[in-house]
């Protein structure tokens, strides 16, 4: 598989959310993601993310009992599954982003005469149409893995159990 | 994938300024993506391909979209929320942030999609503009996929058009300090440039 290694260190609001290591294929998924994580709610964005984690741990260590934060825990089955759990949580939400206020987006078509000014969507719209096209984008595609590596590890903890 | 091609109208006068060339990068972004979404064009490709094009129309929709804040009324609050949603390096200085913008994106458009077009007519599209402008091709990809080493087998038929006023205009007065630190952030490929440490 041809692989895009892409190392992201993503901070909402000053503070670190998230870092991975992906291997992605060249879909240009990856900073489709980013871009569309960094438009998110800091503190939504932590909620939906462990639930996600959660959830995915519980599918993979259902049959195991233990709990760890390994590298290998987002191997090739699951990070597709991840990402698209996460996103779909995300776009679930009536408001997830970080700004406040909406804009009614005034968009320009051609015509004969030239440019012309046409009502378009609100930005918040197409923030959600971009994650529903980033959604079907992975359905589409072949899964791919992401492996973490220590300093991903030390960064992501918060959202690890402790036992 | 076979591609496709479109016919930009010409834009004529660059010196319109910027607000008149935005609109021209979004219609012309318009006609891409209406394109991309054709039923036709989607829907007859392999699966990874679909999936390629649908990162690219939901690149184009933030691109758009960030693009249009620009000459909304009420965009204060977005544009405070863009600007805290990220951090560069606690080290940087809002003056280093915003040099790094402005040199960077002043080279994204006059130097790097010329050279890189000049040295590799085969990944990129060759420069038409020979006045140290770029074209609109090379720029929306910059900005869209910020990703000079993809093959986009999209071809996008073009006529000459100037980016030179639009680029000095909007460099040196129309668009804020405080928008170039958005659009710093919208632009991906300048966050990840002037990241340190990001391999």
């Amino acid at each position: 598989m041809t692989t895009l290694h892409t190392h992201a260190h993503v901070r909402l609001n000053s503070r670190f959310v998230s870092s991975s290591s992906f291997m992605l294929d060249k879909t240009g998924f990856s900073k489709l993601f980013y871009n569309l994580i960094n438009f998110i709610d800091y503190d939504f964005f932590n909620k939906v993310f462990k639930e996600t984690y959660d959830e995915i741990l519980d599918t993979k260590y259902k049959v195991k009992t233990e709990y760890s934060f390994s590298p290998d825990f987002f191997d090739k089955n699951y990070e597709k599954l991840f990402v698209i759990t996460l996103l779909k949580k995300i776009l679930e939400n009536d408001d997830p982003f970080t700004f406040k206020n909406d804009i009614e987006l005034q968009d320009f078509v051609f015509d004969d005469s030239g440019i012309i000014e046409i009502k378009g969507e609100s930005f918040k719209n197409t923030l959600k149409e971009s994650l529903q096209k980033a959604i079907e984008s992975l359905e589409y595609s072949k899964p791919v893995s992401i492996n973490l590596d220590l300093e991903d590890v030390i960064e992501i903890q918060p959202y690890c159990k402790l036992f | 994938m076979s591609g496709f091609s479109i016919m930009l109208p010409n834009y004529k006068d660059a010196s319109d300024g910027s607000p008149i060339y935005l609109q021209y990068i979004i219609a012309s972004l318009n006609l891409i993506s209406k394109k991309l979404e054709n039923e036709e064009l989607l829907h007859s490709q392999k699966k990874s391909e679909k999936s390629k094009i649908l990162v690219d129309i939901a690149g184009i929709k933030i691109l758009k979209g960030c693009l249009l804040t620009i000459n909304t009324k009420d965009i204060n609050d977005l544009m405070v929320g863009i600007s805290n949603s990220i951090t560069i390096d606690g080290s940087l200085t809002q003056k280093d942030y915003e040099n790094i913008f402005c040199e960077k994106f002043h080279k994204m458009f006059r130097q790097i999609d010329v050279c890189n077009s000049l040295n590799n007519t085969v990944k990129t599209e060759i420069a038409y503009n020979n006045t140290g402008g770029s074209t609109f091709k090379s720029m929306a990809r910059k900005l869209a996929w910020e990703d000079i080493d993809r093959t986009i087998e999209y071809e996008i038929i073009e006529d000459n058009y100037s980016l030179n006023s639009m680029i000095d205009s909007t460099i040196h007065s129309s668009i804020s300090h405080y928008l170039w630190l958005a659009l710093y952030q919208i632009c991906y490929y300048l966050y990840n440039d002037a990241k340190k440490g990001v391999s």
